[in-house]
């Protein structure tokens, strides 16, 4: 497996840590979330093999290209512009999420427009990048936030105040029958290779993952989403975290470094994981404004021998996300990601599927046809 | 005895020539020998053309074992058309024709032709001499470093109106043929007035007029350019500067000294861990001190918050004034000893420290503290070895300081990240600029090629 796969799928699970998953699933923690876990780790891992492997029959493809050749218009794109929508949807969680922690913990007498303004500038340039810069552009800050994380979590898992009576208990609950929401938002936590729609159309010489490739995948996203799930219980305690809005601030902050500079972990902490969001944000927005551009491109809106097209749709997608970040609530946006998660997910997973497995088929078919011919 | 007419091809190129001083026409006759030699006094060699021309010419038997002898010269070159036949004498070939037959001797007068040390790049260990400003002298110094006979040399004559001489230079087992067909279509395009060094010539090679960090190297050093052609890169050296430029490049190539390579594994790791603090240090302290004082005291602990706000109490304006002034004085400090001659630049550098160290502080215009980041900064940008980059990142510095001026810790944090972005779109003959070097760069160039 290329290492930039496994980094649109490790980015994709750490920007989320932070944001809204942690919260839902402790919210689910008497009603099945352990069993959840235990359930969507394997289903997460047996759908990213099955896109991937999907996806190495089209090397150099992304999902417009394959839609194109292998279906009738009339199907691509309603398909393309539902998908594009959900990762503009996406990006958009994460950036309200950030948003709603920097107004919190860092500067609170900013206004939401200045907070989203510093985003704009530099995820509209991250956006229009090329696709591969984008992968390299993941691998730079990969090194440089990952020491950053280890060193949180190797703080956390060794402190002192870390009681493992509430990871306990915690674990206790695993008899009790899996619930959907928190299945499927550990889904979408572990779906970074849906990424490969767009960024497909760089790997062409995607392979099959291997076993070893595939074991360490699970490894890694187990450890992570364990921790994602038990740490903040573990500091914060079982039944304490009912009205915490965010579990891993929360968490991070009950650390210290006695002799830091910087004493309070919290600021290394949402530095870090600020850096991966916006990384975040800019893969997934890229995916979606890739996918857009393919269903809609203006002919005629032309400036000299540029094409506005793009332009424009940057401009909509920065108006729709200051109107509502700056109208919703962080309730509201906790009610509209789970029902994201809920129907549009599996829709996403099976429409993609469904559509590569036919496009197969139908290149399997095509194939035949010329050999015979 | 009959007197043998100049040939025609003299009269019409000394025509064309005139009026010059320096333009020698002269006809060598001995017993019925004739010959005519046409060249231009100041750049051609007296002497060797004395040895090597005249005097055999009155030794000689006849007209033709002359003609024979000139012919075996080794800088004996073909006749070009006339165009470059003019270019050619005006840098110091000569014509010589005897009867019908005419010859082109390649003695020039090289007086740049001496070795250089190395003064932008100096290391402690490792060769001390660089090139030369002669293209001869620095093709010598190659090929002396490098003896393989897969090492090819192009020159071509760039299209300007000095018409200098540009080498290529490549390893032909090692080179991806697709990157130096880039290279030379560059070259083949060059569209400029007038090409004087290696930095020029990067600068039309690069062809994009609003860049911010250098997309090709320039070095002076002979190990450098050694070590990139055994790399698969391309040297491009021109006549009459003492640098080559080596592409593509990426950004990991300007944080690396050759030294790295000379020393034991630990001090080659502490040095590189030196360097990237000290990137990261000239980068961000200043953009830091905005907002920590302006935005986020709280992020410091508690004890330093207090030093800090404690230093800039009596300071009257905002944190980013006072860093860009610091700043700006600091720039024009370095830039005033880096202009100034040696004798002076001492002199202004004690001055400037010492009134931006002491009086500025007395005199509450700005905190003790910020003096001993903005020496800190200062110290460590000349950490970075080579010199473009070190350029780069002192103007970079200051959107970030813009940035973060503007909208604060965050602000510091996703201006950063959009730097990491400028950086990560930017190609060198494209090659990522921010690849980073692992080992199977195999399976990688494969994911690359579309």
């Amino acid at each position: 497996m290329s290492r930039f796969l496994f980094y649109l799928i490790l980015i994709n699970m750490l920007a989320n840590m932070v944001a809204l998953t942690p919260r839902i699933l402790i919210l689910g923690r008497d009603s099945g979330t352990v069993l959840s876990l235990i359930l969507a780790l394997p289903v997460g891992m047996a759908i990213t093999y099955i896109i991937i492997s999907l996806f190495t029959h089209f090397p150099g493809q992304g999902l417009p290209e394959i839609l194109r050749e292998h279906t009738p218009k009339w199907i691509a794109t309603p398909i393309l512009l539902f998908f594009s929508l959900c990762w503009y949807f996406a990006g958009l969680t994460i950036l309200i999420i950030y948003t709603f922690i920097i107004i919190r913990l860092i500067t609170p007498d900013m206004s939401i427009y200045t907070i989203v303004l510093t985003f704009i500038i530099v995820i509209t340039y991250g956006i229009v990048m090329t696709t591969r810069n984008i992968l390299y552009l993941s691998e730079v800050i990969l090194i440089m936030t990952v020491p950053f994380i280890a060193f949180i979590l190797i703080k956390g898992y060794f402190s002192p105040e870390l009681n493992w009576d509430y990871v306990r208990i915690a674990a206790m609950h695993i008899n009790q029958f899996p619930s959907y929401r928190s299945f499927s938002t550990l889904l979408y936590f572990v779906m970074g290779a849906a990424n490969l729609v767009i960024f497909n159309r760089y790997f062409t010489n995607l392979k099959k993952p291997t076993r070893k490739s595939m074991v360490l995948l699970t490894l890694i996203s187990t450890f992570i989403v364990l921790t994602t799930y038990f740490l903040p219980i573990g500091f914060g305690g079982f039944e304490a975290l009912d009205n915490v809005l965010y579990p891993w601030i929360l968490t991070s902050d009950s650390m210290r470094m006695k002799y830091g500079i910087i004493e309070r972990v919290v600021f290394v902490f949402i530095g870090t994981f600020l850096a991966l969001a916006v990384l975040s944000m800019t893969i997934i927005w890229h995916v979606s404004l890739q996918l857009l551009s393919s269903v809609i491109h203006f002919k005629h809106l032309k400036w000299r021998k540029y094409n506005l097209t793009t332009p424009l749709l940057i401009v909509c997608f920065w108006a729709i996300a200051l109107y509502i970040t700056k109208k919703i609530t962080i309730h509201g946006l906790y009610k509209s990601v789970r029902v994201f998660d809920d129907f549009f997910l599996p829709i996403i997973v099976f429409v993609l599927i469904g559509c590569l497995l036919l496009a197969k088929k139908g290149a399997a078919s095509k194939c035949r046809k010329l050999k015979k011919g | 005895m009959p007197e043998t007419k100049v040939p025609p091809l003299f009269n019409e190129l000394s025509t064309q020539l005139e009026p010059t001083e320096d333009l020698i026409q002269t006809p060598l006759h001995i017993k019925g020998q004739h010959a005519f030699l046409l060249y231009v006094k100041s750049v051609v060699e007296g002497d060797k053309l004395q040895q090597t021309v005249i005097r055999p010419f009155f030794e000689m038997a006849s007209e033709e074992s002359f003609a024979s002898y000139i012919q075996s010269l080794p800088n004996q070159t073909k006749i070009p058309d006339k165009k470059e036949l003019l270019i050619n004498i005006s840098s110091g070939f000569v014509l010589i024709a005897i009867r019908e037959n005419h010859f082109l001797l390649d003695i020039s007068l090289v007086s740049n032709n001496e070795v250089q040390d190395t003064m932008v790049e100096p290391t402690v260990h490792g060769p001390q001499k660089g090139i030369s400003e002669d293209i001869d002298t620095t093709l010598n110094l190659i090929r002396q470093r490098y003896r393989k006979p897969s090492l090819k040399i192009e020159t071509i004559m760039a299209d300007d109106n000095t018409n200098r001489t540009i080498a290529l230079l490549y390893d032909d087992e090692r080179i991806d043929p697709d990157m130096l067909k880039q290279v030379k279509d560059r070259l083949d395009e060059l569209d400029a007035p007038l090409i004087q060094a290696a930095g020029d010539l990067q600068h039309f090679i690069n062809k994009r007029k609003f860049t911010l960090f250098p997309s090709t190297l320039i070095t002076e050093r002979p190990d450098r350019i050694v070590y990139n052609l055994n790399n698969g890169k391309v040297v491009i050296a021109i006549d009459g500067s003492p640098d080559v430029i080596i592409a593509p490049v990426i950004f990991f190539d300007f944080m690396s000294s050759m030294e790295d390579n000379y020393h034991v594994f630990s001090v080659t790791a502490f040095t590189i861990f030196l360097r990237y603090t000290g990137l990261f240090i000239c980068l961000l302290l200043p953009s830091l001190y905005v907002a920590m004082t302006s935005y986020n005291p709280d992020i410091l602990r508690l004890e330093l918050a207090l030093t800090v706000a404690g230093g800039r109490i009596g300071v009257p304006y905002p944190s980013f004034i006072e860093v860009f002034g610091m700043l700006f004085f600091m720039e024009l400090l370095t830039e005033a000893s880096m202009r100034l001659p040696k004798a002076v630049s001492g002199t202004a550098t004690t001055v400037g420290g010492l009134i931006l160290g002491t009086a500025a502080t007395e005199a509450a215009l700005t905190s003790t503290i910020m003096v001993i980041i903005i020496s800190a900064v200062a110290i460590s940008t000349f950490v970075i070895p080579i010199n473009e980059m070190s350029f780069a990142i002192r103007v970079i510095r200051l959107f970030l300081i813009v940035y973060t001026a503007l909208f604060g810790m965050v602000g510091l944090l996703v201006g950063f990240i959009g730097l990491v972005m400028l950086l990560a779109n930017k190609e060198s003959l494209g090659v990522p600029y921010l690849r980073i070097p692992w080992v199977n760069k195999n399976e990688e160039l494969r994911m690359d090629k579309r």
